[in-house]
């Protein structure tokens, strides 16, 4: 739906050389990136709001790279949803259609989308600053949807938010894109966030996307290390050599769930990954992977546990391991400092990545 | 809300330092006060300052000031929202020059500009402008381009400060929305600075209402012809016909006064 080809742009010491990126019509794309990657470059560009120096961006088949921004047919949602302080909320919503003059019937639209946005009774309100930080969001969607826009952009239009609104307004997003079909993209630098809405999440470093996956597989198979560091990979290691599946680790012998030509330069596993073994359930079949480590401590933030473990065959390497209930209730490992408990990397879940995507 | 706001009402305390807060806010307030009740104090013969209001020439005087002060600082306007914006959203070489070039009629003496302005339309180009266009110096439309001169400077300084505070996102959002450059301008950037817009306006128009220097310089101080407010206090003071310039003095207070509370009372009741 938005096609983005080899785009070239500049803000001040920032250079974006060739990016390419393709969001499929009724998909939310994600695009997520550190602060500095060239989200609001890629954003400018693709709205029109910034000259491009070379590439095309087409929305549909339609080629917009030189057209100004108000006829790319994509609506925007900035950060600060920016909505229009001397207008009355239904002023806002309907401004679009009064400034290209459909606003014909836009009355019998108005009043569903809002229903189902939850911002029916607050169309009569005349100051958009009574506005509480869960309904501005929702009156600036209104405002976006009502012009019935191709695409429709997000920059991190809820990152301001308090984290239970931020979440529940995500999901209503979600909600609405699926319902209507509508083709969205949400630019961001939370892969919480991210995890929570994408069906793809393109990953943006250094004016280059380097990966667009579904989030799940963002964490098992990370493009590269940039990639891996970005998303907080817990355990990233450097491979010392090996071939076929098997990988060397310091001292120990990963097993990969396939065999690869030429080993990449670093393994990489999550911490939810991670199996922690109860005494005596080493898996029989599980030839390789299972390691001996000593606990050194447990992190808890909120209900969350994380183990730092040392294997016994190398104690230089320190593996993370998220403790789950099955490990806390059904299992009961041993998780107390200096307890030695057996470890399972899942060949499937050990993924293996070059340091920079060639 | 903005922090200062919502800090409002907090500031540095203690004892000795409130003392010298009070002292400054006190000698300014008096000082002020001492000038306006000084013009209401004089108790000369005669009918008294307000009813010399009435008589032809002060009349003139006062009918020509409010109507050249009110076409500079519209004329300052126009030319003052787009070069303000400008200042505001371009980056360019030069722009701190410029900025500061503008700024300059805001420091300069009004006689200077003046003076300048009879050298330029005593000029090549301005001869040729004075025959087949308007006459300027020593005319009426000499006093509209002096105040325009000093009520620009002003308007564009309080504009593109207008302009600066106010986030891009609004116009970019309202240019996805349909608008084109000037739609956006129209409908979202001119909206949201509307008390900006009349403060500026204000400012200008008061800085051209007061002006004696720039226009009596250009336009001369010929009774009933060319003769502002400010010009006329100081020729009747000057030939102590003292009820005469107070009344004018009194009059010119009182529009500072209630304009002033105006823009106050305007500005702070709906902004952004």
């Amino acid at each position: 739906m938005i096609t983005v080809d080899g785009l070239h742009a500049r803000l001040g010491a920032f250079t974006m050389a060739g990016l390419s990126l393709a969001v499929e019509p009724g998909e939310l794309l994600v695009v997520l990136g550190p602060s500095g990657a060239g989200k609001t470059v890629l954003l400018e560009s693709v709205l029109g709001l910034k000259a491009t120096e070379r590439g095309t961006i087409k929305v549909g088949d339609r080629d917009v790279t030189r057209l100004p921004p108000e006829q790319r047919g994509i609506a925007y949602m900035p950060q600060d949803v920016a909505l229009f302080p001397h207008l009355s909320v239904r002023d806002n919503i309907v401004f679009g259609r009064r400034v290209r003059g459909t606003l014909a019937g836009v009355d019998a639209e108005l009043a569903p989308l809002a229903e189902r946005l939850g911002i029916g009774h607050l169309l009569g309100r005349r100051d958009v600053r009574s506005l509480s930080g869960g309904e501005g969001p929702r009156v600036a969607l209104a405002r976006a949807l009502i012009a019935h826009p191709t695409v429709l952009l997000l920059d991190e239009s809820f990152s301001a938010l308090d984290a239970h609104i931020r979440r529940r307004l995500l999901l209503q997003l979600r909600e609405l894109q699926q319902a209507l079909g509508l083709t969205v993209v949400y630019i961001t630098h939370s892969q919480e966030e991210a995890s929570l809405v994408a069906d793809r999440v393109a990953v943006l470093m250094a004016g280059q996307i380097v990966q667009v996956d579904p989030t799940d597989r963002l964490f098992r198979r990370p493009a590269d290390l940039r990639v891996a560091r970005f998303l907080q990979l817990a355990n990233v290691w450097p491979i010392a050599g090996g071939d076929g599946a098997r990988r060397q680790v310091g001292a120990v012998e990963l097993e990969l769930a396939e065999p690869r030509p030429a080993p990449a330069a670093y393994l990489g596993i999550d911490a939810a990954d991670v199996v922690l073994l109860g005494a005596g359930e080493r898996p029989a079949a599980a030839g390789g992977n299972v390691f001996a480590a000593e606990v050194l401590r447990v992190d808890t933030r909120f209900h969350r546990a994380t183990a730092h473990l040392r294997l016994t065959d190398d104690p230089t390497i320190v593996v993370e391991a998220a403790i789950g209930a099955r490990d806390r209730h059904v299992a009961a490992t041993p998780l107390s400092e200096g307890a030695v408990i057996d470890l399972y990397l899942p060949p499937a879940a050990v993924s293996e990545f070059p340091e920079v995507t060639p | 809300m903005d922090p200062a706001r919502a800090l409002a009402g907090v500031g540095l305390r203690g004892r000795g330092f409130s003392a010298f807060l009070l002292a400054g806010l006190g000698l300014a307030v008096t000082t002020v006060v001492l000038i306006i009740a000084a013009q209401l104090s004089y108790g000369g013969d005669g009918g008294g300052p307000l009813s010399a209001l009435g008589e032809p020439d002060i009349r003139h005087a006062i009918t020509l000031s409010l109507w050249t002060s009110t076409a500079a600082a519209l004329g300052a306007l126009v030319v003052a929202i787009p070069a303000a914006y400008a200042l505001a959203r371009w980056r360019f070489r030069g722009r701190v020059f410029v900025d500061a070039l503008l700024d300059v009629p805001i420091v300069l003496s009004p006689i200077v500009i003046g003076v300048a302005l009879i050298l330029i339309f005593r000029s090549q180009p301005g001869r040729w402008f004075e025959a087949n266009v308007m006459r300027i110096v020593f005319e009426v439309p000499g006093i509209v381009v002096a105040q325009f001169v000093l009520a620009l400077a002003l308007e564009v300084r309080v504009l593109k400060a207008a302009f600066e505070e106010l986030s891009p996102r609004y116009e970019q959002v309202a240019r996805l929305l349909g608008c084109s450059p000037w739609g956006a301008f129209w409908r979202v950037t001119v909206p949201m600075c509307r008390s900006s817009l009349l403060a500026a306006f204000v400012l200008g128009w008061s800085r051209a209402l007061g002006d004696f220097g720039a226009a009596v310089t250009v336009a001369g101080s010929v009774r009933n012809k060319t003769e502002t407010m400010p010009v006329a206090i100081y020729n009747n003071f000057a030939s102590v016909r003292i009820e005469k310039a107070l009344g004018l003095a009194i009059l010119l207070t009182t529009i500072a006064l209630v304009v002033l509370v105006m823009v106050r009372v305007l500005t702070a009741r709906r902004d952004r």
